[in-house]
């Protein structure tokens, strides 16, 4: 067995992953300063500061709820696309996990799978359209592969999801934004990477360092 | 009746908009619910954004009192939230997401459900809102279509004049609709040789582009004689917009 996830790491994954965009609340703002209306830093920091206070509130024991909770909370509070976009990505998560306590590795790997999809039904974004698909799809399938490779640790699969999120989360530098605000600069917005991509990616480092944390 | 929502990322927009359609239509009106913006910052200042919670109250709010509800939205992430509001609302009367210009297609649709438009017909004049302005600034070549000729036996015709300064813009356009109360088989054509545009339709009647001292030609069956009636009161009287 190569362990589970309690709900209180993925608690702590939702505290660490609000810490990690209110830090770097200025530099997502900057990337989408680039190429968007310079909103992601505080959209996301407003969101994920509001998610994590109804989590606390609410004090939800099933990962279903915590995970709707945190939701429903980003869809009413981000205002800008990433609102209905990581909102849905939770509630998926949480539809898939179920009224659980923990989750083993493939049962995380579908509730991430799950929220992938319905990332992909809302914003209708595919691979290479510089959005923050660019590093979600890239995350989910290296977690799938991390434990089929029979990585010893969850732990693992979650480092290979992060490190799979922000080779994506770089390689959205040389890409031409097909979606959203960004697209209508065209060409004009290779050269910068995508800010969701960017917070994508500081969500797959946050699981990472919560499931690491919880191992030790 | 049709209920509209309204979603933008500013509230101010949104106001400004509901504001301009309230000109349009009868005291009353029409059931319109604003969604803008995405709540405060601590400070109070508005946050530009769109709510999909904030979408799905305002259909649950129109619901109990509208046989559907059109939902029009200004741009990007209002788009995702009017859908996702789909999945959050608790009503089930039937809600349709029109890909309309704001502005206009708020005012088109409020003047078509302040006349009783069906659900299909308020997202049909939001859809095509543009046309008024699309007439204007891209006109269209004129059609080689033979014209249409009425038949005596089964149609009105009568010619009015358009007596107020500045001809059917939007306003009067709108009296017309009212007056029309739906009905689509009354047709008006500025005169001599213009296309014939539903008095049902606002954006159709602004392509008229009628102006003071043309006529028109009011066009419609016998069974439509009242709204016809109506309508030509309407033209004598200048739209209420005579200088006494």
């Amino acid at each position: 067995m190569a362990g589970v996830v309690t709900i209180d790491v993925l608690r702590e994954w939702l505290t660490r992953f609000r810490d990690a965009v209110t830090e770097q609340r200025e530099w997502l703002t900057e990337l989408d300063s680039a190429i968007g209306d310079a909103d992601h830093g505080a959209n996301m920091a407003r969101g994920m500061g509001a998610a994590v206070e109804k989590v606390v509130q609410a004090a939800p024991e099933k990962v279903d709820a915590l995970l709707k909770t945190t939701g429903m909370a980003l869809v009413s509070s981000v205002g800008g696309a990433s609102g209905p976009l990581y909102g849905t990505f939770f509630l998926r998560a949480g539809a898939s996990a179920g009224p659980v306590s923990e989750l083993d590795g493939p049962a995380l790997a579908a509730a991430l799978r799950a929220g992938l999809g319905g990332v992909v039904d809302r914003g209708k974004a595919e691979p290479g359209d510089k959005t923050l698909i660019d590093a979600l799809l890239p995350a989910v399938d290296a977690f799938e592969v991390g434990l089929a490779s029979g990585d010893e640790e969850l732990a693992a699969s979650a480092r290979r999801a992060a490190d799979a999120a922000a080779a994506g989360r770089d390689a959205t530098l040389d890409l031409v934004a097909r979606k959203g605000r960004a697209s209508y600069l065209g060409e004009r917005s290779v050269g910068h990477l995508d800010p969701g991509a960017a917070s994508t990616t500081l969500m797959f480092e946050t699981l990472a360092d919560a499931i690491a944390e919880s191992g030790r | 009746m049709i209920g509209i929502v309204a979603v933008s990322h500013s509230a101010r927009l949104a106001e400004a908009t509901a504001e301009l359609a309230a000109q349009m239509v009868p005291k009353g009106g029409v059931p319109l619910r604003l969604a803008g913006g995405a709540g405060t910052e601590a400070d109070g200042t508005p946050i530009l954004g769109t709510d999909a919670m904030l979408v799905a109250t305002a259909i649950d709010e129109l619901a109990p009192d509208t046989d559907g509800v059109i939902v029009i939205m200004d741009l990007g992430s209002a788009v995702m939230s009017a859908e996702m509001a789909l999945e959050f609302r608790t009503s089930d009367v039937p809600v349709r997401l029109v890909p309309a210009p704001f502005v206009e297609g708020v005012l088109a649709a409020s003047v078509s459900a302040a006349g009783g438009a069906s659900l299909d017909a308020v997202a049909q004049e939001a859809e095509s809102a543009l046309l008024a302005k699309t007439a204007v600034l891209a006109p269209a070549p004129p059609s080689a279509a033979p014209e249409e000729k009425p038949n005596p036996e089964s149609e009105i015709v009568r010619r009015v004049p358009v007596l107020n300064s500045l001809g059917i813009h939007a306003r009067p356009a709108a009296l017309i609709v009212g007056a029309a109360q739906g009905d689509r088989s009354v047709r008006l054509r500025a005169l001599p040789g213009g296309a014939e545009a539903s008095a049902a339709s606002l954006t159709q009647l602004l392509v008229l582009s009628a102006a003071k001292g043309d006529e028109v030609e009011l066009l419609g069956p016998v069974a439509s004689e009242q709204a016809i009636d109506r309508i030509a009161a309407l033209f004598h009287d200048g739209f209420g917009e005579l200088e006494s």
